[in-house]
């Protein structure tokens, strides 16, 4: 195991060592972030607000390992060193919940990772293939991804309608269905696919954008409805939810289809992309999501040209 | 006719195909072989457009070729993951409704209902090759169509593209195994350091292999022989 986590490290030190502005950046990024969480560590409730991200972002890493295959054939039960990785990620905090005497957030950040580490990895069922329809996807990317994530984002869902009497919160927890979205622009189809549409780059870019946005809205359609009735004074913020969703979508077709190779996985920047998806849960960022957005798109289908110049005629 | 005129692709500096000229008879299956490297499949990128050269080189019937003419069966095929069977066919299914998927997908033992990663190499080759015949266009480019399909799947094959060209359909195909492809073109051109060496007739076939293997033989026993002592 200790081998395993060492080969690990290296390949992080070698990563940071070739190309060390964006990981100064990644590194900057990450000590500003302990600072701020250290800042917010004695406040009630934010620091309740602070472990749950934390856990989730936890169980997105242990539930997208693309290692465990591997991990599996090199010891008897990965799971040892998948604990000793999330408490690794988790030390900050514990040793943040010792200085600031919070016993109860010790225990959650002590056993969660442990929890997280035996919770079997969700295999998407062909059962679900009705529900799926139900939602009107017809893009093989988004029916790919509401079968990976279709628990998940049901549970998202659930939350986001049930926390509706509380200001914003919900609208952040819809918000945050969007970066799972990012998921199913990660890989690009061949061109027979893209052929297969008969239209031009313009039009093929803006339908995929117009699904991504309508699924979001399907999805989100009980939050969006029940917000304002539950907070009348602040209804205006529920309009918040589909026009940042749209920005982030944009974002996220155009970054896929910029650099569009047939056959290839994604290869944008996946530092930018990062901060650019940061945008659409933590406003400071937005004006990055934004101006890729608009970049982007613009990019998308100047490259998808290359292969549509049939129907762009 | 298809007419390759003067196609030259070079990548960086190297020169993958180099002023390569074919003439290629319509209706009919014209195989392409040659050896790892020797350009087999750029030519092909080359003809669906997947690098960029000008559309110039290319003619049917005396007018430009288009993407929207061709149906191409890459060599590696990708999938979504997620995606079953039956998801990937429907996608070419909604632009040619005549198609009908469960026959198809029964003459290749398919299981439509199972998520795609499940599958076989052979069976992910069957299925992205049902997802091309769907698209009924006049070019149809195979690039290694019989790597990981067994025996009945190969005679499959044989017995479809024979067919297919009774429909009036064009085939181009590549192989690395010889005799797939001896029992069905109509012709094979042999591309070697860029350019078509010779462009050989049913007839010459057999003189075809016979040399292959006689410079096989000669290149490889001494080399494997010395290897093995």
């Amino acid at each position: 195991m200790l081998s395993i986590i060492e080969l690990k490290f290296r390949r992080f030190y070698r990563d940071l060592i070739n190309s060390p502005i964006e990981y100064s950046i990644v590194g900057i990024l990450i000590m500003s972030g302990l600072a701020f969480v250290y800042n917010q560590f004695d406040k009630y409730p934010n620091t309740y607000i602070i472990s749950g991200i934390i856990i989730y972002i936890i169980y997105m890493i242990h539930s997208q390992r693309r290692d465990i295959a591997f991990c599996r054939l090199m010891m008897k039960s990965p799971q040892k060193l998948f604990i000793a990785e999330y408490m690794l990620i988790c030390l900050p905090f514990i040793i943040f919940s010792l200085i600031f005497n919070k016993y109860q957030i010790l225990l959650i950040y002590s056993i969660s990772p442990i929890v997280i580490a035996f919770i079997p990895r969700f295999s998407p069922s062909i059962f679900l293939q009705r529900h799926i329809y139900l939602f009107g996807v017809k893009s093989p990317e988004l029916v790919s991804f509401l079968r990976k994530y279709y628990w998940l984002i049901l549970l998202l869902s659930i939350v986001s309608v049930t926390l509706c009497f509380i200001r914003v919160i919900s609208i952040f927890i819809l918000l945050s269905i969007v970066i799972i979205m990012s998921y199913s622009y990660t890989e690009y189809e061949p061109l027979n696919i893209i052929l297969l549409e008969e239209v031009n780059s313009n039009r093929f870019i803006n339908n995929k954008i117009n699904e991504g946005f309508l699924l979001f809205v399907k999805l989100g359609l009980p939050t969006l409805i029940l917000y304002p009735i539950f907070n009348r004074d602040t209804w205006y913020l529920v309009l918040i939810a589909p026009i940042v969703a749209y920005i982030s979508i944009v974002m996220l077709v155009g970054a896929k289809y910029m650099s569009y190779k047939p056959n290839n996985r994604a290869t944008s920047s996946s530092v930018i992309l990062g901060f650019g998806l940061m945008g659409t849960i933590i406003p400071i960022f937005l004006p990055i999501t934004i101006v890729l957005a608009l970049l982007y798109n613009s990019s998308a289908k100047e490259n998808l040209k290359k292969y549509l110049h049939v129907y762009n005629k | 006719m298809f007419i390759i005129n003067n196609l030259t692709v070079k990548y960086n500096k190297k020169v993958v195909l180099n002023d390569l000229s074919l003439k290629l008879d319509l209706f009919s299956i014209s195989g392409i072989i040659g050896y790892n490297g020797a350009g087999k499949t750029t030519l092909l990128n080359a003809i669906y457009g997947l690098i960029e050269v000008p559309r110039s080189c290319f003619i049917l019937n005396n007018k430009r070729l288009e993407r929207s003419d061709i149906a191409y069966l890459e060599a590696s095929n990708f999938f979504y993951s997620n995606i079953t069977g039956r998801d990937y066919l429907k996608l070419f299914h909604r632009k040619n409704r005549s198609f009908n998927i469960e026959l198809w997908s029964s003459i290749f033992n398919l299981p439509l209902d199972k998520f795609i990663e499940t599958y076989s190499t052979g069976m992910k080759k069957k299925l992205a090759l049902l997802g091309i015949l769907s698209m009924d266009k006049q070019i149809i480019i195979l690039d290694e169509p019989f790597n990981g399909l067994d025996i009945e799947s190969v005679m499959a094959l044989q017995i479809i593209c024979k067919k297919l060209i009774e429909q009036k359909k064009t085939i181009i195909i590549t192989s690395h195994i010889i005799e797939s492809l001896t029992t069905i073109c109509d012709s094979i051109s042999v591309l070697k350091d860029g350019v078509i060496e010779s462009t050989i007739a049913p007839a010459e076939f057999n003189m075809l292999t016979e040399n292959i293997t006689g410079e096989m033989n000669v290149k490889y026993s001494m080399l494997i022989d010395e290897a093995m002592r």
